[in-house]
């Protein structure tokens, strides 16, 4: 079975890294660890420094590359074999393209990402992630 | 033991969520839970509720967990329960009396609209649910 996680170094990816790893639901599957960096930073009506466009451009990848490293880290710990990926652009419209691509089984995500209002129960990239995704979906709760 | 709940409703999505657990060993070794909800009846103004809704409701509501049951006949740790009301509501009160570790569910069970990706009531589970919500796509 094609598993594919995206993460976002966040605590709720995290989580449902170790969760579905200490559940064995990983173990035996093609799992696919996947990043979306953000392509742009938009700023409506504002003029942006092209530096500091570039400056926020590094930043992303260099938390993505960090992210994807921490999972790979995560994943030996529990001597599952995982691949690792990243692309740019929505977070969304990136992850369910790359599920497609790998013709994934299932898609594994936390609640709750990075974004703001943490409050809410479940974050728009995992929501739109799982109205629009063609395979199963598990969401992994924090807190279990 | 983990305990999963399996909410089922008849319909072929919610067959397709058993199956799927089966299928994916999610289910060996744990305490499984069937529930069905029997919708509360709804007064309509100016209308005369037939008694036998009520009874024919709860008789769907037998026959959907003796299906459910026959899917998990391979499995000793079986319990399957009804109850009455808002589905949703009850499917999330059930949860936390058990303290379900995962639910596992159709993406949409026998509402109109079947068009709309998730249903109603699997929304509102996976919105409010304090565990995992496993969501099976047929």
């Amino acid at each position: 079975m094609k598993i594919l996680m995206p993460i976002d170094g966040s605590n709720s990816s995290k989580n449902a890294m170790i969760r579905s790893l200490e559940r064995g639901l990983l173990t035996g599957n093609d799992v696919h660890v996947f990043v979306a960096i953000p392509d742009k930073i938009t700023g409506r009506g504002y003029h942006i420094n092209p530096d500091v466009i570039e400056h926020v451009d590094e930043s992303f990848e260099k938390h993505a590359k960090q992210t994807l490293e921490e999972a790979k880290g995560i994943f030996k710990r529990y001597n599952v074999e995982v691949t690792t990926d990243c692309a740019k652009g929505d977070a969304a419209k990136e992850i369910l393209e790359y599920a497609d691509k790998i013709k994934a089984d299932l898609i594994i995500m936390g609640n709750r990402g990075l974004g703001a209002f943490s409050k809410t129960l479940l974050g728009s990239v995992s929501s739109k992630v799982l109205s629009q995704a063609k395979s199963s979906v598990l969401i992994v709760k924090e807190g279990e | 033991m983990m305990k999963v709940l399996l909410p089922v409703d008849g319909s072929e999505p919610s067959k397709n969520a058993i199956l799927k657990g089966i299928e994916e060993g999610l289910l060996e070794g744990k305490e499984i839970h069937i529930i069905t909800v029997v919708p509360g009846i709804v007064p309509v103004e100016g209308y005369i509720l037939s008694p036998h809704v009520d009874d024919t409701n709860q008789q769907l509501a037998e026959e959907t967990l003796t299906d459910a049951k026959a899917l998990l006949a391979d499995y000793p740790n079986v319990v399957a329960v009804t109850r009455k009301g808002d589905p949703g509501t009850e499917i999330l009160h059930y949860a936390s009396e058990i303290g379900a570790d995962l639910i596992i569910m159709g993406h949409r069970g026998l509402g109109t609209f079947s068009k709309i990706f998730l249903g109603s009531v699997s929304s509102r589970v996976l919105n409010h649910s304090e565990c995992s919500v496993y969501i099976v796509k047929s």
